[in-house]
């Protein structure tokens, strides 16, 4: 991997980190979402998987010492944005079908839990983590789909100019 | 506009269900019993009035010495300060939960409950046991 790349996937995993612990304070409002989607956009398949990971690690040691009930769903979960994102929505750079993606990721994030929770408690009746997490699903899909919707356009033109150095210059010369 | 229009519905969708996920409380007066059990035995067992518009947690919060869970799933004696979300008792009295090895099974008239303190409706006459349980376990 060139350095270039390497240095750029590290500034997007501190980005990445540090909003979630700003807004920690606000139940599931973040732009983890956005970001993800952005990122899908610029880097590869492989970059990212490194990069959910890496983000994975750092967040599950910082908040419950990689404890595999939360860490595994949280990376078959984030995950599913670049697989969907390259797959089935063909790298579409289209904010309203990415809103609508985000919109439904909210609600399968939270399920994406409830194997690994049933199997932590031993308590295998699904409906109590489907009714208690729904709010935050809510809360979690109509932020992905704001955020989406307003800041993904503005932040992939932003991304692209750091990513491509000769777009850079050609826009610093007001040559676009 | 097409953007503001969808954010408008969206919003409004959003308010929609955060209003009807929202308890409204006890339909009418009454009284329950509560029950405090350790896992091992009970240590609290009382019988509490209601008042309409009452949710079982406002009922124990009233009556009862909680510690709750903040956001991170610390324990917090800030009961009230919620900002949105389902309140998660980790403490009544003495008898404390980590929320990691163990939680306060709720029970209403024996059956296990599906929903959150907050959600359940109280009806006149129902029992309602705090069960400390051990994660993992039976």
């Amino acid at each position: 991997m060139e350095t270039r790349k390497m240095i750029l996937l590290a500034f997007a995993i501190s980005i990445l980190f540090v909003q979630e612990q700003v807004l920690a304070f606000l139940p599931n409002i973040q732009f983890t979402v956005v970001l993800l989607l952005v990122y899908s956009s610029v880097f590869s398949k492989k970059e990212m998987f490194i990069l959910i990971f890496v983000y994975v690690f750092l967040d599950s040691m910082y908040y419950g010492g990689l404890n595999p009930f939360y860490m595994i769903p949280m990376l078959l979960a984030w995950s599913l944005i670049p697989i969907v994102h390259h797959g089935f929505l063909k790298h579409t750079k289209n904010e309203y079908i990415l809103a609508i993606f985000a919109l439904i990721f909210g609600f399968v994030y939270g399920w994406m839990f409830i194997p690994f929770h049933m199997i932590q408690t031993s308590i295998m009746n699904p409906i109590p983590y489907l009714v208690g997490d729904l709010l935050f699903e809510v809360i979690m899909g109509t932020t992905g789909f704001l955020t989406v919707l307003w800041v993904y356009k503005p932040l992939i033109n932003l991304f692209a100019l750091a990513y491509d150095t000769e777009l850079y210059h050609r826009v610093s010369r007001n040559e676009l | 506009m097409k953007k503001i229009v969808l954010t408008f519905v969206v919003l409004l969708s959003f308010v929609g269900l955060f209003l009807l996920l929202q308890n409204r409380g006890a339909e009418n007066d009454g009284e329950v019993i509560i029950i405090v059990h350790d896992g091992e035995k009970v240590v609290l067992e009382e019988t509490f009035s209601y008042y309409q518009g009452d949710t079982l947690f406002d009922l124990v919060n009233e009556h009862l010495d909680l510690v709750c869970a903040n956001s991170s799933y610390k324990p917090s004696e800030e009961c009230n300060d919620l900002l949105l979300g389902s309140p998660v008792i980790l403490g009544i009295n003495d008898v404390i939960t980590d929320w990691t090895s163990s939680y306060f099974a709720i029970y209403i008239n024996d059956t296990y409950s599906n929903l959150g303190v907050d959600m359940i409706e109280l009806e006149d006459g129902d029992v309602v046991r705090f069960e400390v349980q051990e994660v993992g376990g039976e």
